[in-house]
């Protein structure tokens, strides 16, 4: 403790000021490893527990095996992967009918860069969408949507 | 070891009590004059001679020096707070502003016009040891709006302390001036010898 | 006229004089205690008279309550104003606002006149981390309301002015030391001299002191975590993989005894030579605390030593003041500070730290702000006599800020992004005000006053300013002041932006209005005060949290990019805040000032306007009080203290969002302190103090931890689990011994 304080004093009194220069990374942040499970980018103010849904979507915790098939084979397709990762921060698979849940993820599809409705990847979100209303319908329907933060 | 570390202790203390015997920032009107002049007015009703003095009317000298501003600006609203106070340790009463010359002619003019109590303003701290002399034996209440005159033979003043006004009283001199307060209020006071 | 008679009319003048009922000082006693203030007007005057609602707290209060920094002596002695303790930088509010999470950027804090609050976040503190030596400290003036009318932005509750002595107060050398047994220790040094330079009189005061706090390891509440996705693991909330997974506090972590804690050095010396006055000051405020919320999300491992955060500064202020005529004065202060701020946060969680390789993320946010200034000032007695004064006076400033946010990898220090919250701007201000004091009578005062202030960041406001003050009848003064004020967007809100964070649009300065009306009546020693008041906010900033809608929105404009991140917040002006109510307080003193009391009480009625419709304020309290009792026996007996202050029950921080089921209430607090001081018989300069202090409430207002809203869409153990917010906890009982020997003062001691 006494080091540390001294320490403590000494970078007060110190003359040397602070400098900031911006770092800039050559490569993009936005390249996701694909085993990161979709998740974006780091976001430390992001909830990164899953909800009673995404348990179920994902096939992990309390969720039992849900829609685990559906997922894995999400997994191998980047465009899939990240309109799923974007369907869930939208909210978009939880107390939302087939219809709605469509709507709610269409852009995010695009933003993807999903451009083919009969693509592996458009098929694949399908599957995941389907699974959702009926296998993890009970947790994914429970409430009311509620968009926290 | 005892008296040699309390001799260690006491040098850096005599140095700076020795540096602070010498003159503090001159001229510090700290507390306004509105409280100044309303202090004096409660003030003298504790000084026992102050009504054998004053008689039926008090009369109070405001003492300005020439050419110097803040004496001129504390002058100007010493008379203006004192005039606008009804009573004067209990007596009615008048205030009268005096130039300086010196402090001879300064303790020809108090007992001239009978004044019971002369207000010194800024400006006149080269003069104080003078008009100390000068006022020994004079039957008046002297009060100087500078704190730091009153250690060096002004009877009254005040000064800020945490904000508050606290009085000063030098006691050796208020006897030279036939000042005598009561007790209790020297209890209030911070007191010179 | 006969002997006897002249006896007998001597007799009667006797007693129908004053001076017969003289014994009794209690009237003068009242008149010594009535404070001189200058913060309100700039001029010195008595507090009934002063343009604004203003209390003075004074070093010989902190002795008698033993008060030993900001918060303290506003909580247990100030009127209308309050704090509340996160555990971090204290909140400060008055009159029923108080407005959490602002760093103090609604308070402008000053040191004998010179400014504390810094530009990028518009921070300033009023804890220990505030890094102003206490015993320094001569007294401090609270005016409360808005007071941008002389001092520009951030004064919206008000100013609060710290003077610090003068050497005639603080000759000699002066050493203290205070412990509080396993908490914290103070230790100070300071000394004080009167001399000449250049043939001008001069002196100098200083002190430097270094406080630490180290305790108590606060035992947090358990809470579980859910599933992370990435690694389909419970979340993980240390670098060690043997500590617990997904459940954050509880008997499996422990008590925080690593990051809770507080290193405060600071230094302050004032020299005074001529007309001329210098001010320099330096101090450091690293400090941890237990939990993270939704304010430190950077920092969510537990027990975490390499969590904390940083803070240094260094200021100095030349002023110069001169008499050029008894009707003309003029001024100029010349003042420069810098300031830079480091937060170090380390997070496990797999989700939060997603780098190939990398297992735990170091995320360290730092700024600085430098700016300096010329104030000149030029004040005109017209009358010479104080019956009609104006004071003009212009403040050009410059500003530089800077700030950036960098993750980096635990493992081997490379960055694992680039920087975002960035910023980097240079700024000016200008401020010009001019006020104008009118005394035609004793019993009468007008003051009014309008201050203009452009910055680059927004358009320029003015912030007016009218008092009447009336004294209709002895020892009685009646006050209506009507005033605004504001504060600009910080650098921070304006410019940094991140994955998750928006620039700000069109960010407008919050504003403020208040009208109040006071009586304040002395009877002798005694003073009664009571004051109303209704006050009106609009433009109030915040991060607001992006609707799924307006995401979408957003996102089609191109101005976010939604795959990057789950939610998006960005800095606007999104309330209102009405509130009117209440201050009353009393004070006096007995037995020549051997006895001395007092007691105030605030109640207000205050409401929140946003979207979501109108609601009472988070943590600020609707009622709260003080009262405090000292008898000095004199001499060598000590002088007892003692001091209590209340507040109402107030909401939780989260108490609005969070869906907390019963809705999170923290209790109402009553804090009793008890305080001995005295000299120390036989040893000349050397005095104690003891003190005792006890907290009824064990949490307050505070969500903490990793639960910081129930979700019904958690998993069912989670649900079950975080049903109920756990509040931050109240450390509920210290000590205190301290000691100070002083010597040199050429007097008896303290």
């Amino acid at each position: 403790m006494k080091p540390r304080f001294l320490l403590a004093v000494l970078v007060a009194l110190a003359p040397g000021c602070m400098t900031l220069d911006p770092i800039v990374l050559a490569t993009t942040d936005a390249s996701l490893p694909m085993d990161a499970g979709g998740l974006p980018l780091a976001d430390a103010d992001a909830e990164v527990s899953l909800t009673a849904c995404e348990e179920c979507v994902f096939g992990v915790g309390d969720g039992g095996t849900g829609c685990k098939a559906q997922w894995d084979a999400c997994q191998k397709l980047e465009v899939c992967v990240k309109t799923i990762a974007c369907a869930r921060a939208q909210s978009c698979l939880e107390n939302k009918d087939f219809k709605q849940a469509l709507d709610c993820g269409l852009p995010c599809a695009k933003a993807a860069g999903m451009t083919d409705q009969t693509s592996p990847e458009a098929i694949a979100v399908l599957d995941i969408v389907s699974c959702v209303q009926s296998t993890c319908a009970k947790p994914c329907r429970a409430g009311e949507f509620a968009g926290k933060p | 070891m005892l008296a040699r570390r309390s001799f260690l202790l006491g040098v850096p203390s005599a140095i700076l009590v020795g540096l602070a015997r010498r003159t503090a920032r001159a001229d510090d009107v700290a507390v306004p004059p509105a409280v100044q002049a309303q202090l004096i007015g409660k003030v003298a009703a504790y000084d026992k001679e102050f009504a054998n003095r004053a008689g039926a009317r008090a009369q109070v000298l405001v003492v300005v020096r020439s050419g110097d501003d803040a004496s001129t600006r504390t002058g100007a609203a010493m008379m203006k707070e004192l005039g606008a106070l009804s009573t004067i340790g209990g007596l009615p009463h008048d205030e009268t502003q005096l130039t300086f010359t010196n402090a001879k002619d300064l303790a020809t003019a108090i007992k001239k016009k009978g004044a019971a109590i002369v207000v010194l303003t800024p400006g006149h701290g080269g003069e104080i040891d003078a008009i100390r002399t000068a006022l020994d034996g004079v039957n008046v209440l002297s009060v100087s709006t500078v704190a730091e005159w009153v250690p060096r033979g002004v009877v009254l003043g005040f000064d800020l302390v945490s904000g508050k006004p606290k009085l000063l009283v030098h006691l050796g001199q208020a006897k030279k001036q036939n000042v005598v307060f009561k007790a209790e209020v020297l209890k209030l006071m911070r007191v010179y010898e | 006229m006969t002997s006897k008679t002249s006896a007998l009319v001597a007799l009667a003048l006797l007693l129908a004089t004053p001076s017969a009922r003289a014994e009794d000082t209690s009237d003068l006693q009242g008149s010594l205690d009535e404070p001189v203030v200058t913060t309100a007007s700039q001029s010195a005057k008595t507090a009934s008279t002063a343009p604004a609602t203003t209390t003075t707290i004074t070093a010989e209060d902190f002795v008698r309550w033993n008060i030993t920094s900001l918060d303290q002596a506003l909580d247990f002695l100030g009127v209308g104003i309050v704090t509340s303790n996160p555990l971090h930088q204290v909140d400060v509010g008055a009159r029923g606002v108080m407005i959490t999470k602002d760093q103090g950027n609604h308070f402008l804090l000053l040191v004998n006149g010179h400014v504390m609050n810094e530009p990028l976040f518009g921070s300033a503190r009023f804890e220990k981390g505030a890094g102003i030596p206490f015993e320094m400290i001569d007294h401090i003036e609270v005016v409360i309301g808005p007071g941008s009318v002389l001092y520009g932005s951030y004064a919206m509750l008000g100013v609060i002015n710290v003077v610090t002595k003068r050497a005639k107060d603080w000759k000699g050398v002066h050493l203290v030391g205070e412990f509080e047994p396993g908490k914290s220790w103070r230790a100070g040094a300071g000394a004080g001299a009167l001399f000449s330079l250049f043939g001008k009189p001069a002196e100098v005061t200083f002190q430097v002191e270094g406080y630490r706090l180290f305790g108590p390891a606060f035992e947090m509440g358990e809470q579980i975590t859910g599933i992370e996705l990435a690694d389909k693991q419970p979340e993980r909330f240390s670098r060690d993989p043997s500590k617990p997974r997904g459940v954050w506090g509880g008997p499996r972590w422990g008590a925080v005894d690593k990051q809770h804690y507080v290193i405060v050095p600071a230094t302050l010396a004032r020299v005074l030579v001529g007309d001329f006055e210098l001010n320099l000051l330096a101090s450091s405020y690293k400090r941890a605390w237990p939990f993270s919320d939704t304010r430190t999300r950077e920092m969510p491992n537990y027990n975490e030593p390499d969590n904390f955060e940083l803070e240094r500064s260094a200021r100095f202020d030349l002023k110069w003041q001169k008499l050029l005529s008894p009707v003309v004065q003029i001024g100029a202060r010349l003042y420069g500070d810098s300031f830079d701020y480091r937060r170090q946060g380390i997070d496990s969680r797999v989700g939060a730290c997603i780098y190939p390789g990398v297992t735990t993320c170091v995320t360290n946010t730092r700024g600085y702000s430098r700016w300096g200034g010329l104030e000149l000032q030029g004040s005109f007695d017209w009358f010479h006599d104080a019956t009609l004064v104006s004071l003009l006076g212009v403040d050009v400033k410059r500003a530089f800020v800077k700030h950036q946010s960098d993750s980096t990898s635990d493992e081997d220090g490379r960055p694992l992004r680039s920087s975002d919250q960035v910023v980097d701007e240079a700024d000016a201000l200008l401020g010009a005000y001019m006020q104008h004091e009118w005394r035609p009578t004793g019993w009468f005062e007008l003051n009014g006053g309008i201050r203009l202030d452009v910055g680059k960041s927004y358009d320029p406001v003015g912030s007016p300013r009218v008092a009447a003050v009336l004294k209709p009848w002895r020892g009685g003064a009646l006050k209506l002041v009507y005033a605004q004020a504001f504060r600009p967007p910080s650098w921070y809100e304006l410019r940094a932006e991140d994955s998750t964070q928006l620039p700000a649009r069109d960010l407008q300065p919050e504003r403020v209005r208040s009208i109040e009306a006071s009586l304040e009546q002395k009877v002798r020693a005694q003073r009664l005060f009571f004051g109303v008041y209704r006050t009106e906010w609009r433009d109030l900033i915040e991060a607001y949290v992006l609707t799924p809608a307006e995401i979408r929105e957003a996102a089609a404009r191109g101005e976010l990019d939604y795959l990057r991140a789950v939610s998006f917040r960005q800095f606007r002006n999104v309330a209102t805040i009405e509130n009117f109510g209440y201050d009353a307080g009393f004070d006096g003193t007995l037995f020549s000032g051997a006895l001395r009391y007092g007691a105030s009480l605030s109640s207000s009625f205050a409401r929140r306007t946003d979207a979501s419709g109108t609601r009472p304020l988070a943590v600020a309290p609707r009622a709260f009080g003080n009262a405090r009792i000292a008898y000095a026996f004199g001499g060598y007996w000590p002088t007892l203290g003692l001091a209590g202050h209340w507040l109402a029950s107030r909401p939780a921080d989260r108490a609005y969002d969070g869906n907390f089921e019963p809705f999170p209430m923290a209790p109402p607090l009553f804090e009793l302190r008890g305080t001995l001081s005295g000299k120390v018989p036989g040893v000349r300069g050397l005095t104690y103090r003891l003190s005792a202090n006890w907290v009824s409430a064990s949490e307050g207002p505070y969500v903490v931890g990793p639960g910081q809203s129930h979700d019904e869409r958690q998993n069912a153990a989670r649900q079950a689990q975080i049903v109920s917010a756990q509040l931050v906890p109240i450390d509920q009982f210290r000590t205190m011994f301290g000691l100070r020997y002083d010597f040199g003062t050429g007097e008896g001691g303290e």
